[in-house]
């Protein structure tokens, strides 16, 4: 009884939600970013991959992986690949995990280690051991097991270590780096998770989310508040707004599938933010969906510096579809934010058509064309999807983009060819194409264990991927401090 | 009509809204209309067999602005190909176009791929002057019936290009409800001096005859179009009347053999 007045709680006072999309964290520079998908591969598998990749008539660049799962341990290596260099490695130890290389930890809810990147998000997307993405919080070493965690790396450019202790749901840790140490407790349960974070002079967090998993009706809700000057010493740039409220509801009805989100926050210097969306989505036979979307976003998405201009409220509209078969695809979406109610005086259009289909020899065909208007002061993302990584492309002006890839069965594994062309957005109106060759194969190095089975379900190559993954525009925002993005 | 006022409309060209370019037929907007279909938007029709059309369009009223096209398709098992040719305006301004398709289709879904090279009627023609001087343009196009009646496509007519085109052809999209009598909505996505374009229309048979009314915005305008279906030919006729550059005239006759589904 108690959960159903929560979750009728929540509706009455939010009204509104919807899927979050990927977009780039707020450590990432301006343009593209790739996120890192988390590992595909098997239990008892390794894949190899070796690429080059171009542009124009500059000299191609050589990249290879190589992923393996097996026994307990996992890892990819990579080398030659600028976006995502480095490597992992994780292998059984002492009852835990011990896990070499890039480290993207989360604690609790993420006060400390593993803060989510956007201010309306309850967890990140690329922190934790079963998050979609591989993040790039550190480098260095660090063991989980049940009964607790330890980090040692650097971090943020700082020598930094961590050690954290779990009894039950009840957790407690400290972090220190530059000569400074944060401590942090928690508690976590399925339905309710708190955390508060305590940092020297006094400075402190405290973050607290409930969940209603009633039936068909699923609702979350979450609060933050604390000190203004807190920032924790892994992550700063994800220290995210001091104060903050969000929930997000999910309901089907007979086919069609209702949700909602809602979030509202304000950062260090006062300056508020808030978000609000209503998505609705119906399947369409068995390989087709429906979903249309209506957003509203205000205020400083990311920590504004005090020289940004206050963002002026956007209300965004969307719709996607897609539809076939395994043999033919296609899939549509058109997206349009305005300055003004019902996206009136628009200032970011996107329009992106994605063809897929069989061809010959056992091969697959993909032509994804992108055109898109964008007002300048606006960026829009495009999510483009690859079998280990999602790159998503900051995009301004008004250009069109084409992206056509061919996959082939090729020496036992799969022979990967990708050409992309831009026009438009450019003074001339053109850039230079660029090209990916990449062979992939994979191996059976023994025979599965039952208890190698962490991830795996995420199958990449040939799937559909998911609904974020797959779909066009995925996320569009004011740029933070850009001239004239303000009404 | 003066060179001037040539050069006039060709810029107003440049500046219009319209998607059709020199292998529109004269049908609606959503098809289907077979091998010009296929030439101009990369859409395959998932109908076989041989066909043949002819169309003049007269545009904006302009005598000294015409287009004649000839197209051939050819459908046989799912593959489809076509080959047109059409030639614009008068010789100081005009030019003409050789454009080829190729697709595969079947009765649920179908894509295609479009190649067009156009050369300024400016010069005698010369194969040299043709390879250094003319202009290119790739695209491809793709369609799906999701369910019986709902067709569903997407055309990309200038993925890539070479030269100036007489229009630029963004990415456009729509759906139509229906077959023979049908509802349809298009979207065309915006270019750099527009902010695309929303067009929407109902289409209905009443043998012999087909019947095509449809509404644009940008400025908002309408079209209307009558086809005359006798055995194997039609004769269509469509008028698409503009606020600001004037009216718009297409005819095509169209002749088909052996044609019948997937």
């Amino acid at each position: 009884m108690t959960r159903l007045v929560a979750g009728a709680l929540l509706c009455l006072a939010c009204g509104v939600a919807c899927a979050q999309p990927p977009e780039p964290p707020p450590e990432a520079v301006e343009g593209d970013y790739t996120l890192e998908r988390a590992d595909s591969v098997a239990a008892g598998e390794v894949e190899v991959v070796v690429g080059a990749a171009g542009a124009g008539g500059a000299r191609a660049r050589g990249s290879r992986r190589v992923s393996f799962r097996g026994g307990g341990a996992s890892g990819t290596i990579r080398e030659g690949d600028d976006a995502l260099a480095g490597g992992r490695v994780a292998a059984p130890f002492a009852r835990g995990t011990l896990i070499a290389g890039r480290l993207a930890p989360r604690w609790g809810q993420g006060l400390l280690l593993g803060g989510a990147a956007d201010p309306w998000a309850r967890t990140a997307l690329d922190r934790g051991a079963r998050a979609r993405f591989r993040g790039r919080a550190g480098e260095g070493l660090a063991y989980e097991s049940g009964a607790g965690a330890w980090v040692a790396g650097r971090f943020d450019g700082a020598a930094l270590a961590a050690v954290r202790g779990r009894r039950g749901p009840y957790g407690a840790g400290v972090v220190v780096a530059r000569a400074q140490a944060q401590w942090t407790g928690s508690f976590e349960e399925p339905a309710t998770a708190f955390e508060l974070a305590l940092a020297r002079g006094g400075r402190w967090r405290a973050e607290g989310a409930v969940a209603v998993d009633d039936g068909p009706f699923e609702a979350t809700l979450r609060a933050r508040a604390g000190t203004r000057g807190f920032r924790p010493l892994a992550e700063p740039r994800r220290a995210g707004p001091a104060h903050a409220l969000a929930f997000s509801v999910a309901r089907p009805f007979e086919r069609v599938r209702a949700e909602a989100f809602g979030a509202a926050w304000r950062w260090a210097g006062g300056r508020t933010g808030a978000r609000a969306a209503l998505e609705v989505g119906a399947g369409m036979g068995q390989h087709g969906s429906f979903a249309v979307g209506l957003e509203q976003q205000h205020g400083a998405r990311r920590e504004p510096s005090p020289r940004t201009r206050p963002g002026g409220v956007r209300q965004g509209v969307w719709a996607e579809w897609r539809g076939g078969s395994p043999a033919a695809r296609l899939s549509l979406r058109h997206e349009l934010w305005g300055a003004r109610a019902f996206a009136r005086d628009a200032v970011r259009r996107a329009m992106v058509a994605r063809f897929e289909g069989a061809v010959p020899l056992g091969g697959r065909v993909t032509v994804t064309h992108a055109v898109w208007s964008v007002r300048r002061g606006e960026t829009l993302y495009l999510p483009e999807p690859a079998a280990d990584r999602l790159v998503l492309r900051s995009l301004s002006g008004s250009a069109a983009r084409t992206r056509s890839e061919l996959a082939l069965p090729f020496a036992g594994g799969e022979v990967h060819l990708a050409l992309v062309w831009r026009s438009g957005g450019t003074r001339d109106g053109t850039t230079p194409p660029t090209w990916t060759v990449e062979w992939s194969r994979r191996s059976r190095l023994a025979q599965a264990r039952a208890d190698d089975g962490e991830g795996g379900g995420d199958a990449l190559r040939g799937a559909d991927g998911t609904t974020h993954d797959r779909g066009v525009v995925r996320h569009a925002r004011a740029r933070q401090g850009a001239r004239g993005a303000g009404p | 009509m003066s060179t001037g006022a040539i050069a006039l409309v060709l810029a107003l060209v440049l500046a219009s809204r319209s998607a059709a370019q020199e292998f529109a037929g004269a049908g609606p907007a959503a098809g289907p209309d077979g091998a010009a279909r296929l030439i101009e938007h990369a859409l395959p029709d998932r109908a076989r067999g041989l066909e043949g059309m002819v169309a003049e369009t007269r545009w904006w009223g302009l005598d000294a602005l015409r287009t004649r096209t000839v197209v051939v398709g050819i459908g046989a098992g799912s593959g489809r190909l076509a080959l047109g040719l059409s030639q614009t305006g008068d010789p100081a301004l005009g030019w003409t176009t050789l454009a080829f398709a190729a697709g595969a289709a079947s009765a649920r879904a179908g894509a295609g791929l479009r190649a067009v090279a156009r050369l300024d009627r400016d010069a005698p023609w010369a194969l040299s002057r043709a390879v250094a001087h003319s202009a290119h343009e790739i695209g491809a196009g793709a369609w799906l019936e999701p369910h019986r009646g709902w067709h569903v496509w997407a055309s990309a007519p200038a993925l890539a290009r070479r030269g100036a085109p007489p229009l630029d052809r963004p990415l456009a999209c729509g759906v139509r409800v229906g077959e023979r009598s049908a509802l349809w909505f298009a979207l065309r996505a915006p270019r750099a001096s527009d902010d695309g374009e929303r067009a929407c229309g109902v289409v209905l048979a009443i043998a012999p005859l087909q019947v095509w009314g449809e509404l644009r915005d940008a400025p908002m305008r309408a079209a209307a179009g009558v086809r005359y279906e006798w055995r194997s030919c039609a004769l269509a006729v469509r008028v698409d009347p503009h606020p600001v550059l004037g009216q718009t005239v297409r005819m095509e006759l169209v002749g088909r053999v052996a044609r019948g589904g997937p």
